[in-house]
């Protein structure tokens, strides 16, 4: 793995990418925010209007479906950001990235054993604690996305300010 | 580095994530074929479906890798490719969940089955295409017709494990008779690999890859395994003999993929160490 940094900016994580295709990575992580906001959107509805913490959510009921298809879609952003970030040089964003994906792969787990011990809050302790790792994950997840974010978008303001295409 | 040096690192690297993309699509073929044809009553607790799904998500997730990776080198093709290849799993993957809150619908397997088999179908060639298009520049037989013929055996093997999966949906002589025809195809797509390989090797116009005999002749005899015991399993019947036959379409696919990728250099640190001192 190659990092550089350019002289006079200790510290800088500007990575081996041009400006261009650090431009898209970025776009890709706003991608990643955008299947969030709807991920929570169909976990609320789920939520409040078909279990109503009573009733079981199938894992085929069509919002389930959309809700997993999301998470997926999130999972393969999150590790192709990590990816980006461990080839071409910016070790921050492959490492929140890679923790991310940690957070993403334990809160699935909860997801299934929340739906595997009755899919209701009111199904048992496990079906609950499966509801929280799940829910809490995926919020750490996004926060630790957003940091690896914020790394790209440093990167790339470094590079238009200093003038250069690549680094 | 040089702008062609930097081309040929990421074109390297691009290539050992492909190959990771391949070794997924194996492994989710396997457990898929086994899931299908032995486990009774699957659930998504059942352990074979949760293999099953963690290779499956694996291959879809690396595919989204490869693509992002191509559009960021700026190989077009390779993108739309993965792409297209990424969105279909994504929608492949919902007859799946749909599969598992009614895993005795008739309706509902086949159309689990079908469309997670064309996946496949669809990843084959697209991975062989990807590799093909990411490593050939770096070679230094640039005319080889080598990659081309895998290519073809490549999609032809796809298309008969698709018509396999049929062969539950559709009329069963019909079905059958397509499968059979395609799968002598991928052999003969298969042996023209082989006689390309020989004809190269043989007169050393594009440099004398020995390894992409060897890898096709084990791609051939993995296909006439196959097809042997699709005869047994025809004539004699029995399931065993279609999981075997299924398992080992995927050694096709391995050997075809390593015959684009070769020649593979089998070093491991120690043994190149090893190499290093003998040669001072």
């Amino acid at each position: 793995m190659e990092t550089r940094a350019r002289p006079g900016l200790p510290g800088e994580e500007l990575g081996t990418l041009g400006l261009p295709a650090l431009k898209i990575t970025l776009l890709l992580c706003y991608a990643n925010f955008v299947t969030y906001l709807l991920l929570y959107f169909t976990g609320m509805y789920i939520n409040i209007y078909i279990t109503s913490g009573i009733n079981p959510v199938s894992i085929s009921d069509p919002t389930n479906i959309v809700h997993m298809v999301l998470s997926s879609v999130i999972f393969v952003i999150t590790l192709t950001v990590g990816v980006i970030g461990f080839l071409y040089g910016m070790k921050k964003v492959a490492l929140f990235s890679t923790a991310a994906l940690l957070c993403l792969i334990a809160a699935t787990v909860g997801g299934v054993l929340f739906l595997a011990t009755g899919g209701a809050r009111g199904s048992g302790v496990l079906t609950l604690a499966g509801g929280w790792i799940m829910s809490f994950l995926f919020m750490l997840a996004l926060f630790l996305s957003y940091y690896a974010t914020l790394k790209i978008m440093r990167a790339i303001r470094v590079i238009e300010a200093t003038g250069g295409e690549k680094p | 580095m040089t702008d062609g040096q930097m081309e040929s690192l990421e074109g390297r690297r691009l290539g050992r994530v492909i190959l990771v993309q391949a070794a997924f699509l194996a492994a989710a073929y396997i457990a898929g074929t086994w899931l299908t044809l032995e486990v009774k009553g699957a659930m998504v607790t059942t352990p074979e479906v949760e293999a099953h799904g963690i290779l499956s998500a694996g291959f879809v997730a690396v595919t989204g890798v490869v693509a992002m990776l191509a559009l960021l080198q700026g190989r077009r093709k390779v993108f739309w490719v993965n792409f297209v290849t990424f969105v279909y799993l994504i929608l492949a993957g919902v007859t799946g969940f749909t599969f598992l809150g009614n895993t005795s619908d008739p309706t509902t397997i086949m159309v689990a089955n079908v469309s997670m088999m064309a996946g496949i179908g669809l990843g084959m060639p697209a991975t062989g295409y990807s590799l093909m298009s990411v490593w050939a520049p770096l070679r230094q037989d640039k005319g080889s017709l080598v990659p081309t013929a895998v290519y073809m055996a490549l999609g032809s093997l796809a298309l008969t494990v698709v018509a396999g999966t049929l062969v539950a949906g559709i009329t069963y002589s019909l079905a059958i008779s397509i499968h059979v025809g395609l799968g002598a195809m991928t052999v003969a797509t298969t042996l023209g690999v082989m006689v390309v390989s020989l004809m190269e090797a043989s007169d050393g116009s594009t440099g004398r890859n020995h390894q992409r005999i060897w890898l096709s002749l084990l791609g051939l005899g993995a296909a006439s395994i196959a097809a042997g015991d699709g005869v047994v399993a025809v004539t004699a019947g029995g399931i065993s003999y279609v999981v075997v036959m299924a398992e080992i379409t995927v050694l096709v696919y391995v050997f075809l993929m390593f015959t684009i990728a070769a020649p593979l250099r089998f070093q491991v640190p120690m043994v190149r160490m090893r190499m290093n001192r003998g040669s001072k």
